[in-house]
């Protein structure tokens, strides 16, 4: 029976340790980019007033957290932090899924691979608003396959992306605490 | 195709045909039940069609409870707390909706109330929310349309906000439906039609949805040939009764579709509808089905085309696209035949809806869920030019 015993193996806490740093990248991401690009203020602008929103792995896996704060988000850290709504992914591997870019929200919802917590009109608005972080964060390559349609930059936004990708080391590494 | 991944789920046992309501207390008593709750709405009482029920359910241990009639057509969260409350101070131990869409939803509701010993049914939106046993739920429907009666799905409008609250979980899907005739003959021809093309929708759009599997397909493509046969004498000849039985086997078969694989921009904008202008459900689906699949016909042509042929064309030309669009114009065909038989409306002015209402009903349809499932992505900008077109 040992091999049934509950101790979480290599591959388990590498998994783990991956989707705790991605989840920490994409809050940070999110802030930053909430701070420079106008489409996704203007989405953010929709939300209810100081939403709290939670992306996390269920059954214990890690959690992060950001807030509405006007036209931006913070980033809150990772843990649950009272959110309001929450997208939380079944399993590790379904995160995986998602964090590795092989498949899309679209995907994910498809595969019923994560469920929602809260209103649902805003999780979709909360989905939208994520689309448009993964456009700054992935390369087009991983975009054309996960979004229904292949996403346009313009001028300000490929500037916006250079300006993500310099910033987003020092920029977890200064919020590794939280 | 087989999708890299998917689920299917129908947990509901289902009697069809002639005479089929007075085996009610027969499974009833398999499932150990004696106290029902009945939730239904005045039309039916009306309509007379709680008569059957009662001579079922004559001398036998099978007793109603209590009966809540007042269900109104686009129900909400505080009618659903009230259900629950008789519920638990007559001691019911299950709930019985006879009715359409909206009663059936109303017993959905108020078992979340119910189970979850709650007054507040806004936390238990979305999907996979419910985490206590529910009350056991029998389905009669007397509409042939929404297909209720087997999904695990309810919508319920929050009085606070005037938006439609979507609730999906396993614990919602019924123990039981009855599906027999004679509960839906009484159907008046518009609604006939109307509810008809709702359930024609269902089978579309979970035909080409993303969420679609081989399983779903059957029971979609099934739905599709059995509305194409008989909707139209359905809804001319009212008392048909194979006709009223194969379209009320139809929507059960479209409910059974989409409760596995979603819908997409037809549902996003007719709830929308719905919620800004007070348009019908059926109604606005059956005038938006066709410019949802015309949406959607670049993007996914193979899937439009694929239920070209369960839609009595006869002889289809070869190539793929000159498939879809005869689709497309097969479901145009059948909305112009059913307003002439039952006056329903062809667009979405006819059905009361205002111009100057179009960029808030897109506005509200992109954050509605469906939009997650639709193949081609959808804006408010694209929202907004399918309703132009379909106004």
């Amino acid at each position: 029976m040992d091999q049934w015993e509950d101790k979480p193996s290599m591959a388990y806490k590498a998994k783990e340790f991956y989707c705790k740093t991605t989840l920490q990248a994409l809050g940070v991401a999110f802030e930053l980019v909430s701070k420079w690009d106008p489409e996704l203020q203007d989405e953010i602008a929709d939300w209810r007033e100081d939403l709290v929103f939670s992306m996390g792995i269920l059954p214990n896996g890690p959690h992060m957290c950001v807030k509405r704060e006007g036209r931006r988000v913070k980033y809150l850290g990772l843990g649950e932090k009272n959110p309001e709504v929450s997208i939380l992914f079944k399993n590790m591997d379904s995160a995986l899924l998602s964090f590795t870019g092989q498949i899309g929200t679209p995907g994910l919802a498809a595969q019923r691979r994560f469920l929602v917590k809260g209103a649902v009109s805003e999780s979709i608005k909360i989905a939208r608003a994520l689309e448009i972080v993964q456009k700054f964060l992935f390369p087009s390559i991983i975009l054309n396959k996960i979004f229904k349609n292949p996403p346009r930059f313009s001028v300000e936004q490929l500037i916006t992306k250079a300006k993500v990708y310099a910033a987003i080391g020092p920029a977890i590494a200064m919020n590794y605490s939280k | 195709m087989i999708p890299k991944y998917y689920q299917f789920d129908c947990p509901v046992k289902i009697l069809s045909g002639h005479k089929a309501l007075p085996n009610l207390p027969y499974e009833a008593d398999l499932m150990g039940l004696k106290k029902a709750m009945v939730v239904t709405d005045p039309g039916v009482v009306a309509a007379g069609l709680l008569k059957p029920l009662k001579a079922a359910i004559q001398k036998t241990k099978f007793k109603i409870g209590a009966i809540y009639d007042k269900t109104p057509p686009d129900s909400s969260n505080r009618v659903a707390n009230e259900v629950a409350k008789i519920y638990l101070e007559k001691k019911c131990d299950c709930l019985l909706a006879v009715g359409g869409g909206s009663a059936i939803d109303t017993a959905k509701a108020a078992n979340i109330v119910i189970s979850e010993e709650t007054d507040d049914l806004m936390k238990f939106q979305g999907a996979d929310n419910l985490t206590k046993p529910t009350q056991p739920l029998i389905v009669i429907p007397t509409t042939a349309g929404t297909g209720s009666e087997v999904t695990l799905a309810a919508v319920i409008r929050n009085v606070d906000t005037d938006r439609k609250m979507p609730f999906m979980s396993d614990k919602l899907y019924p123990r039981l439906a009855i599906i027999d005739p004679v509960m839906t003959m009484t159907m008046p021809p518009k609604v006939t039609a109307a509810t008809g093309l709702d359930a024609l929708t269902h089978a579309v759009e979970a035909y080409y949805g993303l969420q679609k599997n081989p399983i779903s397909d059957v029971f979609a493509v099934a739905a599709i040939d059995l509305i194409f046969k008989y909707l139209p004498t359905c809804t001319e000849k009212g008392n048909d009764k194979e006709a009223r039985l194969a379209m009320a086997n139809a929507a059960l078969m479209a409910g059974i579709a989409f409760s596995n694989s979603m819908v997409g921009i037809v549902h996003a904008l007719a709830h929308a509808t719905g919620g800004v202008a007070h348009v019908p459900h059926g109604v606005a689906n059956a005038i938006l089905l066709p410019f949802g699949m015309d949406y959607n016909i670049n993007k996914v042509p193979e899937r439009i085309a694929g239920v070209a042929q369960y839609m009595g064309l006869g002889e289809l030309p070869s190539d793929q696209k000159k498939q879809a669009q005869a689709a497309v114009q097969a479901v145009r065909d059948l909305n112009k035949k059913l307003n002439q038989l039952s006056g329903l409306p062809l667009t979405l002015s006819e059905a009361g809806v205002k111009e100057d209402q179009l960029t808030e009903i897109a506005k509200a349809a992109v954050n509605d869920g469906s939009c997650l499932y639709n193949p081609e992505d959808i804006t408010v900008k694209s929202a907004l030019a399918v309703l132009k077109k379909a106004f």
